[in-house]
C-alpha cells in the first residue's frame, strides 16, 4: 500500500530530478523538449520503482542524459553540465544533512519522519539556485568562448559518470542500512572529498583550454595584421611604380603635341592610358580602406575575411570614411558577430549557380555623434525561409542541425543593451547591421 | 514644382550635367526647374535655404559630386542639407574610387550614386533619378512613425512598413516584423500598442497586426495570411475584432 508520504517523496524526487538534470541547460531547451524530459523521467522513475527497484536510479538517469544529449545537437559538454549539477546536488544534500546532524541533533531518519515537508521545500529551492548558479558559472567562463576538443569532452563525461556510479551505490547502500547516521556522515566526507577533487579538475581545466584560446586568438590577430602590412606594402609599391610611369607617359603625350599628331595620340591616349584607370580598382586595394578601421581585434577578423572572399572571386566592396577607433562593446564579441555575419555572407556567394556580376559583398562601418555602425550587405537571388526566425536553432538554409552561426551571434549580443540589430531582405539584397549606442 | 541644385567643381562638367538636365525637362515636359548650379557648396547651401525659407511646399532634388575640393566634400554638403531638408531627393555623383554606397544610403538617405566613369549611361541614369523623384513627390504620403527605445537612445520605423509586433522567447522584449525583415526592441506589446495607430489590431495575446498587411483570413485556423506570405495566429476574440476592421476598410474603399 502507497501512502500519502510515498507519493509526497515520489512527486519531490521527480521534481527535484527534473530541476537538476534541466537547471543548467535550461535556456538550450525549448518548452517542448523539457516537457518530454519530464514525462521521461517521471515515467522511467514509476518504472523503476514499481518493477525494478534493484537499479534505481540508474535507468532513469541513462534515460535522461541520452535525450539531453540528443536534444541538444549532441553536445557531450552539455551532459556533463548536467552530470555535475547532479553531483553537485548530491554533495549539497549530504552537506546540509550534516549540518542538520551536528548542528541541531537532526539525523536523516528523524527528518525523513518528521519534517519531510520543509526539509523537501528547503532542498528544492536549494537546487534551483544552485542550478541557477551552476548555469551562470558555465556561460560566463566556457560560453561560446572556449571549445573543447571531443577527447576531453568524452574524459570528463567518463569521469563524472564514475562519481556519479559511486554516489549512487553508496546512497543505496546507505539506504539499505535505514540511513545509519555513520553511514551518512562516510558518505558526507566521501562525496565532498570526491566533488572538490573534481571541482579543481574542471577549473584547472577550463583554465588551460582558456589560455590556449587566448593565445590562438592573439596568434590568428598577428597573422592578420602581418599580411595586411604586406598588402600595404605591395599598394606602396604599386603606386611608386604609377609615379615612375606617370613621368614617362606625360612626357610621351608631350612628344605627340609638340609635332601636332592628333591622330597617334588619341591612339596612345586609348590604349595606354585609359587601361590605367583600372590599376587603381584592383579590388584587393579595397583591404586598404581597413587602416580607417583602429580597432585590431575587428580589423583582424574583416581582414581575414575579406581576404578569403577576394579569393574566391567575390567583388567586395570596403567602406570605412572616416576613423573609428572605439565601441561600447566588448572588442572580442562584435568580431565574434562580425566573423559569422560574413561567414554567412561569403558561402551565400560562393554558390555555384550564382553568376560573377551577382557575386557582391557590401561592409560598411561609420560613427556618427551617437553610434558606430556596422552593415554587411551581400546579395542572395531569394530567401527561401521566414527572416525573422533566422537565428533560432536548427533554422538555416543549410540543412538540419545548422543556424548555429545566428544564433550565437544573436546570444552573444544579448547582454547589450545598447546595440541595436536589424536584418533586412530587399531586392535580393541580405543585410545585417548592427548599430552600438554610446553610453 | 521639383526644384534642382547641382554641386560639382569642375565648370566643364557642371555645364555638362546642366544641359543634360535642361534638356530632359524640355523633352519630357517635366515640372522641373534647376534653381542653382554652382561649384561653391556653400553657396548651393544658400541657395537651397532661401528657397526653402520663402516657399516649402517645393520639394527639392540635389545632384552632388562628392569630392568638391573644398573644406567640405559632398558627404558633409549632404549632411548640412538634411540638417533642413529632411524630405529632398539626394543623388551623388562620383568616381568609382570614392563609392560608399552603404554609409551614404544609410546616413543620408541618398537616391543614387552615379559613376562618372560610366560616361555613355550618365543621361539615363540622371533621367531615371529624376523620374523617381517626380512619382515620388507626387505620391508622398503622410507618414506616422514609431520611435522603440535602444539604450538612451531611439530608433524611427514608419508604421506603414509594419507588419507585426510580437513577443519573443525573453520576456520584456518584442520583436517588430517589417515588410523588408525585423528588429527586436526592450518593450512591451501593452505600452507599443498605445504608440500604433488605428490601423494596428491586438489579434492575439502575442500578436499585433497592421490590418492593411492583411491579404486573407481563416476563420477555422485562426490564422491570418500577411503581405509577405507569412502566417500569423489571432484568438477567437481576435479575429473578429480583425474582420470588422478589414470590413470597415473595404467600405472606406468602396465608397472612394
Amino acid at each position: 500500500m502507497i501512502s500519502i508520504i510515498d507519493l509526497f517523496y515520489f512527486a519531490f524526487g521527480i521534481i527535484d530530478l527534473y530541476i537538476v538534470l534541466a537547471g543548467p541547460i535550461t535556456n538550450l531547451l525549448s518548452a517542448a523538449k523539457k516537457l518530454l524530459l519530464l514525462i521521461v523521467i517521471t515515467v522511467s522513475t514509476i518504472i523503476q520503482v514499481f518493477l525494478l527497484p534493484a537499479i534505481t536510479p540508474y535507468l532513469t538517469l541513462i534515460l535522461a542524459f541520452v535525450l539531453i544529449f540528443f536534444f541538444t545537437h549532441r553536445n557531450l559538454l552539455t551532459v556533463c553540465l548536467s552530470l555535475f549539477n547532479y553531483l553537485l546536488s548530491i554533495v549539497l544534500t549530504y552537506l546540509i544533512l550534516s549540518i542538520l546532524d551536528n548542528g541541531f541533533n537532526l539525523t536523516e531518519a528523524v527528518i525523513i519522519e518528521n519534517y519531510y515537508i520543509s526539509y523537501n521545500l528547503f532542498i528544492t529551492v536549494l537546487f534551483l539556485i544552485s542550478s541557477y548558479l551552476v548555469r551562470q558559472t558555465y556561460n560566463h567562463f566556457v560560453g561560446n568562448s572556449i571549445s573543447f576538443p571531443t577527447h576531453l569532452e568524452v574524459f570528463t563525461l567518463i569521469y563524472l559518470c564514475i562519481c556519479a556510479a559511486l554516489f549512487i551505490y553508496n546512497y543505496n547502500y546507505e539506504s539499505s542500512l535505514l540511513f545509519s547516521q555513520d553511514m551518512v556522515r562516510v558518505n558526507t566526507v566521501l562525496f565532498t572529498l570526491f566533488f572538490f577533487v573534481t571541482g579543481i579538475f574542471i577549473i584547472l581545466l577550463i583554465y588551460l583550454l582558456r589560455r590556449e584560446a587566448d593565445v590562438k586568438a592573439q596568434n590568428a590577430q598577428y597573422e592578420g595584421l602581418q599580411q595586411y602590412t604586406a598588402q600595404l606594402e605591395a599598394l606602396y609599391q604599386n603606386i611608386r611604380a604609377f609615379k615612375h610611369d606617370y613621368v614617362n607617359i606625360l612626357s610621351t603625350m608631350y612628344g605627340f603635341m609638340e609635332h601636332d599628331e592628333w591622330q597617334p595620340l588619341k591612339a596612345y591616349y586609348e590604349q595606354e592610358i585609359l587601361p590605367l584607370n583600372h590599376t587603381f580598382q584592383d579590388e584587393s586595394q579595397e583591404l586598404a580602406k581597413l587602416s580607417n578601421l583602429q580597432i585590431p581585434e575587428l580589423k583582424g577578423i574583416l581582414y581575414n575575411k575579406l581576404v578569403k572572399s577576394l579569393e574566391l572571386g567575390i567583388h567586395t566592396s570596403v567602406e570605412i570614411r572616416e576613423p573609428v577607433s572605439e565601441i561600447h562593446a566588448k572588442h572580442v564579441d562584435i568580431a565574434r558577430v562580425l566573423g559569422i555575419y560574413l561567414d554567412n555572407a561569403v558561402e551565400a556567394l560562393n554558390l555555384p549557380e550564382l553568376a560573377p556580376e551577382d557575386r557582391r559583398l557590401y561592409v560598411a562601418i561609420w560613427e556618427d555623434a551617437e553610434s558606430v555602425t556596422f552593415v554587411i550587405r551581400n546579395y542572395c537571388k531569394d530567401l527561401p525561409l521566414n527572416i525573422h526566425k533566422l537565428g533560432t536553432m536548427n533554422y538555416s538554409t543549410k540543412g538540419q542541425n545548422r543556424g548555429l552561426g545566428l544564433h550565437i551571434a544573436a546570444q552573444t549580443l544579448r547582454p547589450y543593451k545598447n546595440i541595436h540589430r536589424d536584418t533586412t531582405y530587399e531586392n535580393h539584397m541580405f543585410t545585417q547591421m548592427i548599430k552600438i549606442f554610446k553610453e | 514644382m521639383l526644384s534642382i541644385y547641382i554641386c560639382e567643381d569642375n565648370p566643364v562638367l557642371l555645364q555638362h550635367y546642366q544641359m543634360l538636365i535642361e534638356n530632359i525637362i524640355l523633352i519630357e515636359e517635366y515640372d522641373m526647374e534647376i534653381r542653382a548650379a554652382v561649384t561653391q557648396p556653400d553657396e548651393l547651401l544658400n541657395a537651397a535655404k532661401t528657397d526653402s525659407a520663402l516657399d516649402d511646399s517645393h520639394n527639392h532634388f540635389y545632384l552632388l559630386d562628392i569630392d568638391l575640393h573644398n573644406d567640405i566634400d559632398g558627404f558633409a554638403l549632404a549632411k548640412e542639407i538634411r540638417r533642413f531638408d529632411s524630405r529632398g531627393f539626394i543623388v551623388f555623383i562620383t568616381t568609382h574610387s570614392e563609392m560608399a554606397m552603404l554609409t551614404f544610403q544609410y546616413q543620408i538617405e541618398a537616391m543614387d550614386f552615379i559613376t562618372k566613369d560610366d560616361c555613355q549611361n550618365l543621361g539615363a541614369r540622371i533621367h531615371a533619378c529624376m523620374e523617381t523623384a517626380l512619382e515620388r513627390y507626387h505620391v508622398s504620403p503622410e507618414v506616422s512613425m514609431i520611435a522603440f527605445k535602444v539604450g538612451n537612445h531611439f530608433i524611427n520605423i514608419e508604421q506603414n512598413q509594419i507588419l507585426y509586433v510580437t513577443s519573443t522567447d525573453s520576456p520584456h522584449k518584442i520583436k517588430v516584423v517589417t515588410s523588408s525583415g525585423y528588429s527586436e526592441f526592450y518593450g512591451t506589446l501593452n505600452n507599443c500598442a498605445k504608440d500604433l495607430t488605428n490601423d494596428f489590431i491586438r489579434c492575439h495575446k502575442a500578436f499585433i497586426v497592421n490590418k492593411n498587411h492583411i491579404q486573407s483570413i481563416d476563420r477555422k485556423a485562426l490564422t491570418l495570411t500577411l503581405s509577405n506570405g507569412e502566417t500569423c495566429i489571432a484568438s477567437t476574440r481576435g479575429i473578429n475584432h480583425v474582420i470588422r476592421a478589414v470590413k470597415e476598410n473595404f467600405s472606406e474603399f468602396a465608397k472612394s
